[in-house]
């Protein structure tokens, strides 16, 4: 159940966010993308949930050709930037979603799907939220409801795109660790985008440093702290740990 | 304290200024001709306009405004719902011409159009002797007048509709999609230019095949610079 990725071109129109991507990690990891804003490090993740596609390249996973199967299908569990928690419904209706809108042969019975809300309501600590909705909610507890909703599909992997983007310094440690433990509790293969480099190389096994759609550097955070391939991941982790 | 403002708020003799302005404008041009048609119309009396009511031409105007409407509004719902989604949902070639083609009727005049749809199936025009041929008639007639309505009333729901959906934007359809909800972007990779073609995903195959509409529905003879803006 690995992830492999293999020489991913992506362009939009003629110009490209990723220019020949690949990257390998062993199932139940926890992968950090980091590098400067427009390096293609959303362009891979959107291709590892299936909302866009490659021009060439693969991606393996599950033992799958995973780009043949269709987003619905890969129990890619996606949490946005922007939450895309679904205004009209309730907290507990959000997380959910993903249960009842399954056909009836694989959808859960409704008690079932009520136990789980509440379990889930539970781990990212909102119980009693159950029916409030996105409007009343912080925006720590919005992202908190959107990685429930993703979490309730028992997802095979687990894609964040900068979850922690609007959020204060002291809420993000907080949160921070809070995924960690998740992570370790549920070992589900996760993929984290960031502009935060310290909190890349404090959260994640390996770490992929990006730049103009290529991957300067892949490896523990460890080594790649201790010897940067280029001048670039070099000049990145000077900058950003100066801050 | 006594000149306190929020930044952002202009000085009291320009909010008057601008508010006099504007409660003339509506006063003159919406409000007066509303007040004009009650007056005129209720000159005589209750009893007498009650009467005009019963007047087998004045029913028969009535009958037709009401039937015009009720094929008019469903058509342009319908229509504008299916537009609307192309657009604000999807990327496709000629997404610019569709959007240009919705705001036609708003840019052409009525007259204009009129004398088009005058020369497409008047006597003299394109299909009239064909039309008279089949003894059908659209001019001067009922379909003339629900096309006319059609024409001049397609921007409106489109309009409405396109900035609410772009506002509402695809994010929440992704997160749909990657929750297991079916139907949504294709899932075939390879065929990224034919997908731009359909429009994307199967769904909205309805909606450019209801497009045509829009393009052949036809101008009016009967001009009503009322309804333009
Ligand atoms: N739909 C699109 N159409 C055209 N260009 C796009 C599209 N999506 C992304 N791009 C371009 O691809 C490049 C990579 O974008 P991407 O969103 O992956 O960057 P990113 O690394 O996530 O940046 P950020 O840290 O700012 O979120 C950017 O230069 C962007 O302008
Ligand atoms: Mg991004």
């Amino acid at each position: 159940m690995s992830l492999v990725v293999d020489s991913i071109v992506k362009k939009f129109e003629r110009f490209p966010a990723l220019n020949g991507v690949s990257l390998e990690a062993p199932q139940g990891a926890f992968l950090a993308l980091v590098g400067p804003s427009g390096s293609g490090k959303t362009t891979l993740l959107r291709i590892l949930g299936g909302l866009e596609f490659p021009d060439s390249g693969s991606v393996r996973f599950a033992d799958l050709n995973w780009l043949d199967v269709p987003a619905r299908d890969r129990r890619a569990g996606f949490v946005f930037q922007q939450y895309a928690l679904f205004k009209h419904m309730t907290v507990e209706k959000n997380i959910a979603f993903g249960l009842t809108v399954r056909t009836k042969k694989l959808r859960p019975p409704k008690e079932e799907i009520a136990r789980r809300v509440e379990e889930l309501l539970a781990l990212v600590q909102l119980e009693g939220y159950n029916k409030r909705y996105p409007s009343q909610l912080s925006g720590g507890q919005k992202q908190r409801v959107a990685l429930a909703r993703a979490l309730a599909i028992e997802p095979r992997m687990l894609l964040l795109d900068e979850p922690f983007g609007a959020l204060d310094a002291k809420v993000r440690k907080e949160l921070r660790g809070w995924l960690r433990s998740i992570h370790e509790r549920m070992g589900i293969t996760t993929v984290f985008v960031t502009h935060d480099q310290e909190e890349a190389f404090a959260l994640a096994d390996l770490v992929a440093v990006m730049n103009a759609g290529k991957i300067e550097q892949y490896g523990t955070p460890a080594d790649v702290r201790r010897a940067p391939k280029t001048p670039f991941v070099a000049d990145f982790l000077e900058i950003h740990a100066g801050i | 304290m006594r000149f306190r403002r929020y930044p952002t708020q202009d000085h009291p003799l320009t909010r008057i200024g601008l508010s006099l302005i504007a409660i003339g404008v509506v006063t003159l041009f919406l409000l007066l001709p509303l007040a004009t048609v009650f007056t005129e119309a209720l000159r005589q009396g209750f009893a007498m306009a009650w009467d005009a009511l019963k007047d087998p031409d004045a029913r028969a105007a009535v009958r037709l405004t009401l039937l015009t409407a009720a094929i008019a509004v469903p058509l342009n719902a319908i229509f504008g719902i299916a537009a609307s989604w192309a657009i604000a949902k999807f990327d496709f070639r000629g997404k610019q011409f569709l959007t240009t083609l919705i705001d036609l009727p708003f840019s052409i005049s009525p007259v204009v159009s009129g004398l088009i749809y005058v020369l497409i199936f008047g006597l003299q025009g394109w299909f009239g002797e064909s039309l008279r041929d089949a003894n059908i008639k659209i001019i001067f007639a009922l379909p003339g007048i629900v096309l006319a309505t059609i024409f001049v009333t397609f921007p409106f729901v489109a309009r409405e509709l396109i900035p609410l959906m772009e506002d509402q934007g695809r994010d929440e359809e992704e997160a749909a999609t990657s929750l297991g909800v079916a139907g949504n972007r294709d899932s075939d990779p390879q065929i990224p230019s034919r997908m731009a073609l359909r429009g994307r995903h199967r769904r909205d195959a309805p909606a450019l095949k209801a497009n045509p509409c829009l393009w052949s529905s036809t101008p009016s003879s009967k001009s009503s610079s009322a309804s333009r803006r």
